[in-house]
């Protein structure tokens, strides 16, 4: 009868497990593949047989070592809000980062300062419904790999970081410059608060509309 | 196991395993053997498919282990059900009833 015991040792190794924990994995497999060759022994196989028949329980050892490796940390509240939030929320973010650049680098100068209200009416359209579209994908990913409905919101407007990043210092800078060229009062408040409308609220009320037709709790079968 | 969606091959094999440790504590082997004799041959665990979620189970508190010496000398690491994985028992069975229902209702499937 081969040593089951160094066998599954020998597999493991490159397992990531404590010590312990390894030695106890080791152990219990090594057991379970001892008790299916004495059952194909006792079913009246060969020795030759029941080798085969222990091996059969581990077709791929490598995949056997990462799925145990897994199971022991896969539920870890990083591990899974990685996978339903972060993931989904930063490719989302990136794309509208690279969609906003995209539009100043090809975006003419002079239509930036356009008279005409339909050009940015048109403008903001667009930045609204392409929100609206990262806002969808993001909570949709999210659901597909088992998100929370919290989770699956996050995910939606997790692009949001971008504009607070954005926003804030933009803010500050619009502030010191409206007060060194003499803008006080009401004008400059209204220039806070078109600036904190264009890049926080549209952005993300288009993001947060996006996702919630997704973070809706699904019936009984999603991925735990 | 038969060929389907990951999530419900998952959902599927963590009912089957509950369920057995509800009659009794048993050992890993032993879980896969009185599983695939009480569905017939329909579902069968391997090692490789059933230790992972047996690992998995006992992290988020639905099964204990513990290392106990058979009669015949042997020592083997038994799982039984904890309080959590009797709730997530019924919570589970209750989930793929409903299921089964909708599918029937849909499908007109015939239950045992």
């Amino acid at each position: 009868m081969p040593d089951w015991s160094a066998l599954v040792h020998r597999h493991l190794a490159s397992a990531h497990l404590d010590e312990r924990r390894r030695r106890e994995i080791g152990a219990e497999l090594a057991a379970h593949i001892e008790d299916a060759y004495d059952g194909a022994l006792r079913r009246g196989c060969t020795e030759a047989q029941a080798v085969a028949c222990a091996m059969e329980q581990v077709p791929d050892w490598g995949a056997l070592a990462v799925a145990v490796e897994r199971s022991t940390d896969e539920d870890s509240i990083m591990t899974r809000q990685a996978l339903t939030v972060l993931l989904p929320g930063t490719t989302m973010l990136l794309t509208a980062a690279a969609g906003l650049s995209l539009v100043v680098y090809a975006m003419p100068a002079e239509r930036w300062l356009d008279p005409r209200w339909q050009v940015h009416a048109f403008a903001a359209g667009l930045t609204f419904l392409f929100y609206l579209v990262l806002g969808a994908i993001g909570a949709a990913w999210s659901r597909h790999v088992g998100g929370s409905p919290g989770e699956r919101l996050a995910a939606g407007v997790f692009p949001l970081v971008l504009h607070l990043a954005v926003a804030g210092p933009a803010v500050g800078a619009d502030m010191l410059y409206a007060l060194s060229h003499g803008m006080r009062g009401q004008n400059l408040q209204i220039n806070i608060i078109k600036m904190v409308l264009i890049l926080l609220v549209g952005p993300g009320a288009a993001l947060l509309l996006g996702g919630l037709p997704f973070a809706r709790k699904s019936a009984g079968l999603d991925a735990r | 196991m038969v060929n389907m969606n990951p999530s419900i091959k998952r959902g599927s094999a963590e009912l089957a395993v509950l369920a057995v440790l509800e009659q009794q504590p048993l050992h890993g082997y032993e879980i896969a053997r009185r599983i695939e004799q009480e569905s017939d041959g329909a579902l069968r665990f391997t090692l490789a498919s059933l230790y992972p979620l047996l690992y998995r189970m006992e992290k988020r508190g639905w099964t204990k282990a513990t290392w106990e010496t058979t009669p015949a000398g042997v020592r083997r690491r038994c799982y039984g059900l904890t309080a959590k994985g009797i709730k997530q028992l019924d919570a589970t069975r209750r989930e793929w009833d409903a299921f089964f229902h909708a599918l029937s209702r849909i499908g007109g499937l015939r239950r045992a």
